[in-house]
């Protein structure tokens, strides 16, 4: 198979290529993600009767996460994981998720957070940026849990596990595995440099 | 109202839902959704599915606030239904605006209104276009998984590598074929078809806005 140059030579505009590919990414994670459904759906089964609804969605927010580092990552470019999120976040509300137009907000909100973690390193060390993505990604979708998943009305405990397990499984799939995925990437040599 | 205005009016709905705390205010959002459903005719269709998903997020958010709030039995019970019916308003809302938008014609009014980049607007469109045949490469290429015994689950790096493959690829083909049949990026372009944002279309946004305002910061609904 030839080789794909991934990223074109700007630095900030978009080609259409790119945008094809990240919005079949987001596509193709949608598509992914609903194999989690059965899990998701067990998972919930068990917690909502113990009131903790809640830890069933921290523990499965790291995988919605994804887009937007592996953005970054990949195209190397300021904006790329924003962008690259709300175009999964598109491809998840298009493919029908139930959540429909909510998702580009939440979609916005993670991508901003992701974004973060790049910005810090001034979009030079683009590891040290995945792994404070991580963190941002954490620290600003919480914030926004805050209000909109009415965080504030639970205790103190409460509010640190959450952001314990939420960390935890947004550094493992948005993180970790964004990390495993771009190796194999590069190690199949399908991408110019 | 054209479709750049529907999406700013639902855009801007559930953005204040998520601070609000009223649940009566909710409930009328709710109703408001299910007629929309029912004026375009899809509320046979999506009624009972969007019951079901709603199930479990709306009991799951009422038990957690329930045991686990702050503020004595009253206070909690209110949040407990604030956050279900929290959950009903986005999921009928976010139904209700799905049913009547068209995405070729939202993202070609979202490229007159708010001038969104024609590279975007066409990408998406040609992107959306695969979802079937990625549905299926998916399903494939966990068939291949399983024919050499490897289960790959979604935590799997090789699953969504070789999704990613598949993008490559799909991705240089389509932006080729689109630049061979005459898209040229950040060329001006002259539409066939106009979605121009009507002035009715604002004062409907503006009415349910400041119905909502009304309702929080006024009538202060329970």
């Amino acid at each position: 198979m030839e080789q794909l140059e991934i990223s074109s030579e700007s630095k900030v505009r978009w080609s259409l290529r790119e945008v094809i590919l990240m919005a079949l990414i987001g596509i193709a994670f949608g598509v992914i993600y609903f194999i989690m459904d059965p899990i998701y759906t067990a998972l919930d089964a068990v917690l909502v009767p113990l009131g903790l609804h809640q830890y069933t969605i921290a523990i499965t927010i790291g995988p919605w996460m994804m887009a937007a580092p592996l953005s970054s990552y990949l195209l190397r470019r300021m904006g790329a994981g924003l962008i690259g999120e709300l175009l999964g976040a598109t491809g998840e509300a298009l493919l029908g998720g139930y959540w429909g137009v909510a998702t580009l907000i939440s979609g916005f909100i993670q991508g901003i957070g992701s974004e973060l973690g790049f910005t810090l390193t001034g979009y030079k060390n683009w590891k040290t940026g995945l792994i404070l993505s991580t963190l941002t990604g954490t620290i600003v979708t919480f914030v926004w849990s805050l209000f909109h998943d009415g965080y504030l009305q639970f205790g103190i405990s409460m509010l640190i596990g959450l952001f314990i397990v939420r960390w935890i499984s947004i550094a493992f799939f948005a993180g970790l595995l964004v990390y495993w995925i771009v190796n194999l990437l590069e190690k199949s040599k399908l991408l110019k440099k | 109202m054209n479709e750049t205005q529907k999406l700013l009016l639902v855009l801007l709905i559930s953005f204040e839902i998520a601070f609000t705390k009223s649940v009566y205010l909710n409930l009328i959002l709710i109703v408001m959704s299910l007629l929309i459903l029912l004026i375009t005719g899809n509320f046979a269709k999506n009624f009972a599915r969007l019951l079901i998903v709603s199930i479990l997020p709306a009991i799951g958010s009422f038990t957690s606030f329930y045991f686990f709030g702050t503020g004595n039995k009253e206070q909690r019970v209110h949040f407990a239904f604030v956050m279900t019916t929290r959950v009903g308003v986005y999921i009928f809302l976010g139904a209700a605006f799905i049913s009547t938008m068209v995405l070729y014609k939202l993202l070609r009014s979202l490229e007159q209104n708010v001038k969104m980049s024609a590279t975007f607007v066409y990408g998406i469109l040609g992107a959306f276009s695969f979802i079937p045949k990625i549905i299926h490469a998916v399903k494939t290429i966990r068939a291949v998984g399983m024919m050499r015994g490897e289960v790959l689950h979604f935590w799997s790096p090789k699953l969504y590598f070789k999704a990613i493959t598949q993008s490559l690829v799909w991705s240089n083909n389509l932006a080729m074929a689109m630049t061979s049949h005459g898209f040229e990026e950040g060329e001006k372009r002259s539409y066939y078809e106009r979605f121009p944002a009507k002035f009715g279309g604002w004062m409907i946004i503006l009415i349910v806005m400041l119905f909502i305002q009304y309702c929080v910061f006024i009538l202060r609904l329970w």
